[in-house]
C-alpha cells in the first residue's frame, strides 16, 4: 500500500512537468504579450522594452521555460504583470477564501444529498421520490451561474436575506463570534451555488445505490433473522451503499475548482477563481500558469485520495 | 456440376423467410422499444424537437432582426411591439432568445460529433492494439483530465485572444475527447477477448474491418449515452463561457451572452425579463437532453429492472 502511494505520488512529477510544458507552449503560441494591449502612445517605447526585459519576455521560449521552472521549483511563482506583486502573495491572500467556500460546499453537499437520497430510496416510485428525482434532474441541468443569479435575485434583491457580494460586511468592524457568523452569512449563497450540481448528483447516486443494496441477499437474510429495520438500514444497507461516496469526495476536486471560477465571479468572492478570471481578461500569464498548475496538482491529489480511500473503506480492493 | 449449381438454391430453401410472423428483433430495436416506453425520455425528445424547431425556423415566429439596433428605444420594458423588451442597444430580446438557440444547439451537436469521432477512434485504437498506442493515448488522457476542464478551456481561450464559434467548438472538442476515449477503450478491452473477434481475426479480416464492422457496433450503446450527456454538458459550458464573456462574441445572440447582461446589477435586480428567459431555455434544453440520455442508458442496459 505505501509503495503504491509512493509510486502514485512520484507520477505527479512527470505529469505536472508535462502539464507545465503544455501550458507554457500555449502561452508561447499566443500572439503578443501582456504589454501589447496596453501600448500607450505617451509612454516611451523603451519603457516596454525594459518591462519585457524585466519579466524575461525577450529571451527564447526554452530559456524562458527553464527560468520559470527553476523559480517555480523554488516556490517563486513569478511576478504578476498587472499587480506587479509576487503571484505567490496574491494566491496566498485568496486561497483561504476559496478553501473556506469549498469546505462549506462539501458540508452542504453531504448533509443534504445523503439524507435526501436515502429518503427517496426508502419510498421508491412514490410521489416524493419522483419529486426529488425531478428536482435532482433540474439541478444537474442548470448551469451553476444561472442558479447563482436566481439565488441573488430571490434572496438578495427580493427578500433581502443574504448579501450578494464579498466575504464580510465592509466596515462593520465585527470581532470574534460575530465576525464568523457574518462570514457564514456571506458564504451561504455562494456555497449553495457551488454545490447545487453535486447535491443533485449525490442525491441520485445515493438513491440508486441504496436501492441496489436493498435488493442484496444479505439484506433479506438480515430481515429474515429478525434484525430491526433501522439496524438493517444502518448496518447492512448504508454501510455498503454509501462507501463509494467517499471516493467522489476526491474526484470532485476538479468540478469544485471549475465551479469556483464561476461562483466567485458572480458573488465577487475574492478567491483564486476570481483571480484567474481577472488574470485571463488581462492576459496575466504568470497568474494563469500558477493557478492552473495549482489546480492540476489538487486534481491529481484528489484522484489519489479517492483511490486510497476506496482501498481503506473496501478491504476487498488491494493495490500492489 | 449440376449439383453445385443447385446447391445455393437448396441453401435458400432450407431457410425460408418467415411469412407474416415478426422477425427477431436486434438489440438496437429492442433498446429503441424500451426507450419509447419511457415517458421522461419521450418528454425529452418532444421538448428538444420543439426548441430546435423554433430556433431553426425563428424567422417564422418573429419579424424582428436579432441584430438590428434601435437607439431610440433602448432598455424598453416588455409588451406590445417587443414581447420581452429591448436591450442596451435596442435589440429585440425575444428575437435574440429565439435565434440564440441556434448557437447553443450547433455547439452542442458539433462538439458532440467531434468528440465522439476523435474519442471513439483513439479509444478504439488504444483498446484494440494495446501496447504503445494504448500507453500513448492513455497518458494523453491522463494529462488532459488532470487539468480542471473549465480552467483548461479558459486558458486556451485567453491565449487565442479572439474567440469565434469554430474556435470555441475546436477548443471544447480538444478538452473533452479523453472522456469518450476512455469509455470506448474500456469497452474495446473486453470486446477484444470475445469469440467473434477472435474468429474474425482467424479468418483473416483486416483490422480496420474488425474494428469498424464488428467491434464499434457492439460498443455503440455506451458511446451514444456518453454522446448525449456530452451534448447537454457542452451547452452548459458554452453558456457559462459566454456568461463570463469568453464565449461566442457579440453581436451573435446566444443564451449565454444574453445572460451576460445579468452581470450588471441594475439588469439583474430590476429587469429579470432580460436574463431569466434565456436561462430558462438553457435549463429546459439541457434537461430534455439529459432525459434522453438517461432514457437511452436505461434502454441499452439490459440489466436494468425497470422497463
Amino acid at each position: 500500500m505505501y509503495q503504491y502511494i509512493l509510486r502514485r505520488v512520484l507520477i505527479f512529477i512527470p505529469m505536472l512537468f508535462l502539464i507545465s510544458v503544455l501550458l507554457f507552449t500555449l502561452v508561447q503560441l499566443a500572439p503578443g504579450d501582456a504589454f501589447t494591449g496596453q501600448l500607450d502612445p505617451n509612454q516611451d517605447a523603451r519603457y516596454y522594452e525594459e518591462m519585457r526585459e524585466r519579466f524575461g519576455l525577450d529571451k527564447s521560449p526554452v530559456e524562458q521555460y527553464l527560468m520559470w521552472g527553476k523559480n517555480f521549483l523554488q516556490g517563486e511563482l513569478g511576478i504578476s504583470f498587472r499587480h506587479k506583486l509576487p503571484v505567490s502573495e496574491l494566491i496566498g491572500d485568496r486561497i483561504g477564501n476559496t478553501i473556506f467556500l469549498g469546505i462549506c460546499a462539501y458540508i452542504l453537499t453531504y448533509t443534504l444529498a445523503i439524507p435526501l437520497g436515502i429518503f427517496s430510496a426508502q419510498r421508491p416510485y412514490s410521489k416524493w421520490d419522483y419529486t426529488l428525482t425531478g428536482a435532482a434532474f433540474v439541478g444537474i441541468s442548470m448551469p451553476s451561474f444561472f442558479a447563482g443569479l436566481l439565488l441573488i435575485f430571490l434572496f438578495s434583491f427580493t427578500l433581502d436575506w443574504f448579501p450578494f457580494s464579498g466575504t464580510v460586511t465592509a466596515g462593520a468592524g465585527l470581532g470574534g463570534m460575530e465576525a464568523f457568523i457574518d462570514k457564514l452569512h456571506h458564504v451561504i449563497l455562494p456555497a449553495i451555488t457551488l454545490s447545487i450540481i453535486n447535491i443533485a448528483q449525490y442525491t441520485r447516486f445515493t438513491r440508486s445505490s441504496v436501492l441496489a443494496a436493498k435488493q442484496q441477499d444479505f439484506v433479506r437474510t438480515a430481515y429474515a433473522k429478525g434484525v430491526p429495520a433501522s439496524v438493517v438500514l444502518r448496518k447492512h444497507v448504508l454501510r455498503n451503499a454509501l462507501l463509494p461516496l467517499v471516493t467522489l469526495f476526491g474526484l470532485d476536486m476538479g468540478i469544485l475548482l471549475s465551479g469556483a471560477v464561476i461562483t466567485e465571479t458572480i458573488f465577487s468572492w475574492p478567491g483564486i477563481g476570481q483571480l484567474l478570471v481577472e488574470a485571463i481578461i488581462n492576459r496575466d500569464y504568470p497568474i494563469m500558469m500558477a493557478v492552473t498548475m495549482l489546480a492540476s496538482f489538487f486534481v491529481l491529489l484528489g484522484n489519489l485520495v479517492a483511490d486510497i480511500l476506496y482501498a481503506v473503506v473496501d478491504p476487498r480492493i488491494r493495490y500492489e | 456440376m449440376q449439383e453445385s449449381s443447385i446447391q445455393p438454391k437448396t441453401v435458400e430453401m432450407q431457410q425460408p423467410e418467415p411469412k407474416g410472423k415478426p422477425r427477431g428483433k436486434s438489440p438496437l430495436q429492442l433498446a429503441l422499444r424500451r426507450f419509447f416506453k419511457n415517458k421522461m425520455a419521450i418528454a425529452g425528445v418532444i421538448i428538444l424537437a420543439v426548441v430546435s424547431f423554433i430556433s431553426i425556423f425563428a424567422p417564422l415566429f418573429i419579424s424582428h432582426d436579432p441584430l438590428a439596433t434601435d437607439l431610440y428605444n433602448t432598455n424598453a420594458e416588455p409588451g406590445g411591439e417587443h414581447w420581452l423588451g429591448t436591450d442596451d442597444t435596442g435589440r429585440d430580446v425575444f428575437a435574440r432568445l429565439l435565434y440564440g438557440g441556434r448557437i447553443s444547439l450547433i455547439i452542442g451537436l458539433v462538439t458532440m460529433l467531434g468528440t465522439v469521432l476523435i474519442g471513439a477512434v483513439l479509444g478504439a485504437l488504444a483498446g484494440y492494439y494495446g501496447r504503445w498506442i494504448d500507453a500513448l493515448v492513455m497518458r494523453l488522457t491522463d494529462l488532459v483530465l488532470a487539468l480542471p476542464f473549465l480552467l483548461l478551456i479558459l486558458f486556451v481561450i485567453a491565449v487565442l485572444a479572439e474567440t469565434s464559434l469554430w474556435i470555441l467548438i475546436i477548443t471544447l472538442v480538444l478538452v473533452v475527447w479523453p472522456q469518450t476515449a476512455r469509455i470506448v477503450r474500456a469497452e474495446f478491452l473486453s470486446l477484444r477477448e470475445q469469440e467473434y473477434v477472435l474468429s474474425a481475426q482467424a479468418i483473416g479480416c483486416r483490422d480496420s474491418r474488425i474494428i469498424f464492422r464488428h467491434m464499434i457496433p457492439n460498443a455503440v450503446a455506451p458511446i451514444i449515452v456518453n454522446a448525449t450527456l456530452l451534448m447537454g454538458l457542452m451547452i452548459t459550458v458554452e453558456s457559462s463561457l459566454s456568461f463570463l464573456g469568453f464565449g461566442v462574441p457579440e453581436p451573435t445572440p446566444t443564451w449565454g451572452n444574453m445572460l451576460n447582461a445579468a452581470r450588471n446589477v441594475r439588469i439583474l435586480s430590476s429587469e429579470p425579463w432580460r436574463w431569466i428567459p434565456p436561462g430558462f431555455m438553457i435549463v429546459i434544453t439541457v434537461l430534455a437532453i439529459n432525459f434522453i440520455g438517461d432514457g437511452l442508458r436505461d434502454a441499452f442496459d439490459t440489466k436494468s429492472t425497470r422497463r
